[in-house]
């Protein structure tokens, strides 16, 4: 911004300095055009004249630059003004201030001096000072007059003398006659005329050739008069009878008369020459009289010119003035609003968010100062700005390590197979992981944000609460407890550590949880220990059946035709119990012994319908009253299973239901095939009585039987055969009645 | 040689000046020319001036003949002093020896009546707004020499 009002600056400048230039030149030649225009062909000066014409070519440019300047500078400020530009209202309101505060003021002046000046020229005119005027020429006339008068009827009486006492026959002038004539005063007897008594200062006769004939002058030697012209003394002898001439001497104005002397025949002699010297100081006055009346006379012939040429000088000046003042104004306008503006348009600059300027400041005034400190703040903002940023980045750079460090957090949390859940220091759920999640059977959505003792039951809150005492008297902080919960009519069991999350200043934060599920652990641990369990019993019961139901059956063959009626009765008896038994325990260690030599299941890709078709033609055969039903879906593809253990397990769900519906009934198989999960399901419902919600906990775990006679290992057996195929069996009510066990492979 | 007079030069408002005190100068400017295919060669070009003014004190009228010559003539009627302003005679023009004979010539005339001084201040305003002035258009006489 600095640089390009320094250049916009300067370049306006040079701009006003070329047009200033150009306005002189311009004058000057307007001037010289109007001089040699107006004068025309006359070769002679008027160079008062050309002032004159310059000042008023100057107030006619000047006008016309007003004129040119406020049109321009009031045209622009409406556009501004529409426009909505910064500063332009201030600047509008600034100027029409300025104009009115010169306006008013100057136009005042104006009438005010135009009425001065019509009441002045009125006064100037007056008929008192006319008379006054006329009445001071009156008597300076008649003083003057009285004097050539006096001088003309001295100047006749003396020709009139001398005529008659001093030219000879011979038309000679005598001097000496002329001499005791004049002598021994100015004022001869003979020719003094007390009524109209004149100081006579000179007498002169001269003669056609224009020589002296007489010279008598009574007049200081620095004040000796000059020679009549031949031309004035020529009107003379050519006929004239008196002639006045006059000349300005330093001690008054001489007064000469001039009279032809004459003979007896009318004949022009010579030129009789009287001289009156005027006083100075009344040759002053009277001199001041006529310059002025002539001035007076003047003024009242040119009274109309005067005035109007006075008015337009008025009016010139007040244009020039009202001139000033508006372009004063704009100027002041311009200087106050020029560094709003300026600062306006900084500010939306800085509002913008540009910084990277600085504005120029002029003068040592306010708005300088505010200028200045306008940059100060700018650079302020702009060195806060830079720290924010630098703050901001290394904000942004710790945030997204934080966030690096917190995503790692949780995704180890939502990844471990521990169930994680934090509680604050009152008790609401601020974390849970999704194998909490999964382990509970819940939405973290749900428990996230709540208090964890509207989460638990009576039981369980009491038994949390047991725990926090606990933990909180646990000089550790942490606590690890076994702990059996019902989630949804199912039993876990957890193995939770609870640890108090404390900060620097070791207060509590709340408790975090790290549970893990052992509910499948402990199944399979209780299987495997069922399994060594039947292994042993097998091979420890097993071994001494054989030779017991051998020797039962040898004691039979060789003591029971040997004994009588009534012993071999009870021998009989006896024996057929023996072996009876024998087969029952033979039987049942043969499924001990089968439950826990399980082999590994050898998988090859089956199909899994005729497998199931294959199996219920045996049963369909064997138990009429019940009718079985399969349904499979469409597309169905081969899975990879060990047939005989599929059979066995299958066999075993069978056995199951058919045991339950001893009055018949209905068993459906249906196996379809999930795409999405790429999974094989089978399902067997039954129509029986179903399983009470309190057997359902048990109801895979071994030697777990409510039907009369069964070993317990059925369902057993089906679950471990599922879980050596990686898949996982689901116990459903059916609907309307009965059983429906889900069986689901993965087809991989 | 040439003579001329200039007929009504000074009318009423004129006359009021002169007795106002104002100057009044009467400009007579005369050239010879000899006419040519297109143009007029000037050969001769004189300015005389006649100054009149009035003394209203002694009641006098004064004629000055300028600019070169300080003669000046002091008459008591006005009529004498516009017969010494306004008859010109006598004005050598050029001498018979520069001019080729058989040629035809131009000798032409114009008067200009302004005010020399007055004295009032502001005088060049008040020309500007009371321009009471005049000059005359140009007489010709076409001679052959």
């Amino acid at each position: 911004m600095k640089s390009d009002l320094t250049t916009s600056e300067a370049r306006k400048r040079r701009i006003e300095r070329i047009i200033m230039m150009a306005a002189v030149v311009f004058i000057a030649l307007l001037s010289l055009a109007e001089y040699y225009l107006i004068s025309g062909f006359s070769p002679l000066s008027t160079s008062s004249n050309v002032l004159i014409f310059a000042v008023i070519n100057l107030d006619i440019f000047l006008i016309l630059l007003l004129g040119f300047l406020v049109v321009r500078n009031l045209t622009k400020l409406v556009f501004e003004d529409k426009k909505h530009l910064l500063g332009a209202k201030l600047r509008t309101k600034l100027v029409i201030a300025f104009i009115s505060i010169s306006l008013i003021p100057t136009i005042l002046l104006f009438l005010v001096s135009f009425q001065f000046l019509r009441t002045s020229i009125g006064y100037w005119f007056n008929i008192k000072v006319e008379k006054s005027l006329d009445n001071a020429m009156t008597i300076g006339r008649t003083y003057y007059e009285g004097r050539v008068t006096g001088l003309e009827l001295m100047s006749q009486e003396t020709g009139r003398l001398i005529s008659l006492r001093c030219i000879e026959e011979d038309d000679t002038i005598n001097r000496i006659c002329i001499e005791q004539l004049v002598n021994p005063t100015p004022l001869s007897p003979g020719i003094q005329d007390s009524s109209r008594a004149i100081s006579l200062n000179s007498i002169e006769v001269i003669n056609s050739f224009h020589k002296e004939l007489f010279v008598k002058i009574w007049l200081p030697l620095v004040d000796m008069p000059p020679d009549i012209p031949h031309s004035v003394l020529n009107q003379i002898f050519e006929g004239k009878d008196s002639l006045l001439h006059s000349v300005t001497l330093e001690g008054g104005e001489l007064i000469r008369i001039l009279s032809p002397l004459k003979n007896a025949n009318n004949d022009i002699l010579a030129v009789l020459i009287l001289g009156h010297l005027m006083p100075q100081d009344m040759s002053y006055l009277l001199d001041d009289i006529r310059s002025g009346y002539d001035d007076y006379r003047q003024l009242q012939l040119f009274q109309n010119p005067i005035k109007g040429s006075l008015l337009i000088t008025l009016c010139l000046i007040t244009l020039l003035i009202i001139f000033v003042s508006i372009w004063f104004g704009f100027r002041l306008a311009k200087s106050i609003t020029e560094p709003v503006k300026m600062l306006a348009e900084a500010t939306n600059r800085v509002a913008m968010g540009d910084l990277d300027f600085s504005l120029e400041s002029q003068g040592k005034d306010e708005l300088s100062s505010l200028v200045q400190a306008f940059n100060i703040m700018t650079q302020d903002i702009k060195e806060a700005r830079r720290r924010t940023e630098e703050t901001s980045r290394q904000l942004r750079k710790s945030y997204g390590e934080l966030e690096h460090r917190r995503r790692y957090i949780e995704i180890i949390l939502q990844n471990v197979t521990a169930g994680v859940i934090s509680i604050d220091r009152q008790g609401f759920v601020t974390l849970m992981n999704k194998s909490a999640a999964s382990i509970l059977n819940i939405s973290s959505d749900q428990i996230i944000g709540r208090p964890y003792s509207q989460l638990l039951t009576r039981d369980q809150a009491k038994e949390f609460e047991e725990i926090r005492q606990e933990l909180s008297r646990s000089p550790k902080g942490t606590l690890q407890r076994s702990i059996r919960m019902e989630i949804r009519e199912k039993t876990l069991s957890l193995l939770a550590s609870f640890t108090i999350l404390r900060d620097q200043d070791e207060r509590s934060l709340g408790v975090v949880i790290v549970f893990d599920d052992l509910t499948e652990l402990e199944k399979i641990q209780r299987l495997a220990a069922w399994r060594e369990v039947a292994r042993r019993i097998a091979h420890e019961v097993k071994n001494p059946l054989t030779p017991i139901q051998l020797s039962a059956q040898r004691l039979r063959k060789k003591y029971l035709d040997k004994l009588d009626n009534e012993t071999r009765v009870v021998f009989d008896k006896c024996t057929n119990t023996i072996i009876s038994q024998t087969k029952e325990l033979k039987h049942l260690v043969d499924e001990f012994s089968n439950f826990a030599r399980l082999p590994s299941a050898r998988l090859r890709p089956t199909k899994l319908d005729d497998l199931v078709d294959d199996v219920l033609s045996i049963y369909r055969a064997g138990h009429p009253k019940i009718e079985f039903k399969l349904d499979v879906q469409e597309g169905l593809p081969n899975a990879l299973l060990d047939s005989d253990q599929i059979k066995r397990a299958l066999i075993n769900l069978l056995d199951n239901a058919v045991a339950s519906m001893t009055d018949g009934g209905k068993i459906n198989i249906l196996i379809t095939y999930n795409t999405a999960e790429n999974e094989i399901s089978l399902s067997v419902s039954d129509t029986g009585p179903g399983i009470s919600p309190e057997d359902l906990p048990r109801l895979f775990e071994p030697y777990f039987s409510r039907r009369r006679g069964g070993t317990g290992l059925g369902l057993a057996i089906v679950n471990s055969i599922v879980a050596d195929h990686n898949g996982h069996i689901m116990v459903k009510d059916n609907i309307p009645n009965g059983t429906r066990f889900i069986l689901i492979f993965p087809i991989n | 040689m040439a003579y001329f007079s200039l007929k009504n030069g000074c009318p009423n408002y004129v006359q009021i000046a002169l007795e106002s005190g104002i100057i009044v100068r009467y400009i007579y400017e005369i050239e010879l020319q000899a006419p040519r295919f297109l143009i007029k060669k000037r050969l001769s070009r004189i300015f005389i001036l006649r100054t009149l003014t009035h003394d209203n004190l002694k009641g006098e009228y004064r004629v000055s003949f300028g600019p070169d010559s300080p003669k000046v003539v002091s008459v008591r009627t006005l009529e004498e002093a516009k017969k010494l302003a306004f008859e010109i005679n006598d004005i050598s023009i050029i001498s018979l020896s520069e001019l080729p004979r058989g040629k035809t010539y131009v000798l032409r005339v114009r008067a200009k009546m302004e005010e020399a001084a007055s004295s009032l201040p502001f005088k060049g305003l008040l020309d500007l707004f009371s321009s009471w002035g005049f000059q005359t258009k140009w007489y010709e006489v076409r001679f052959n020499y």
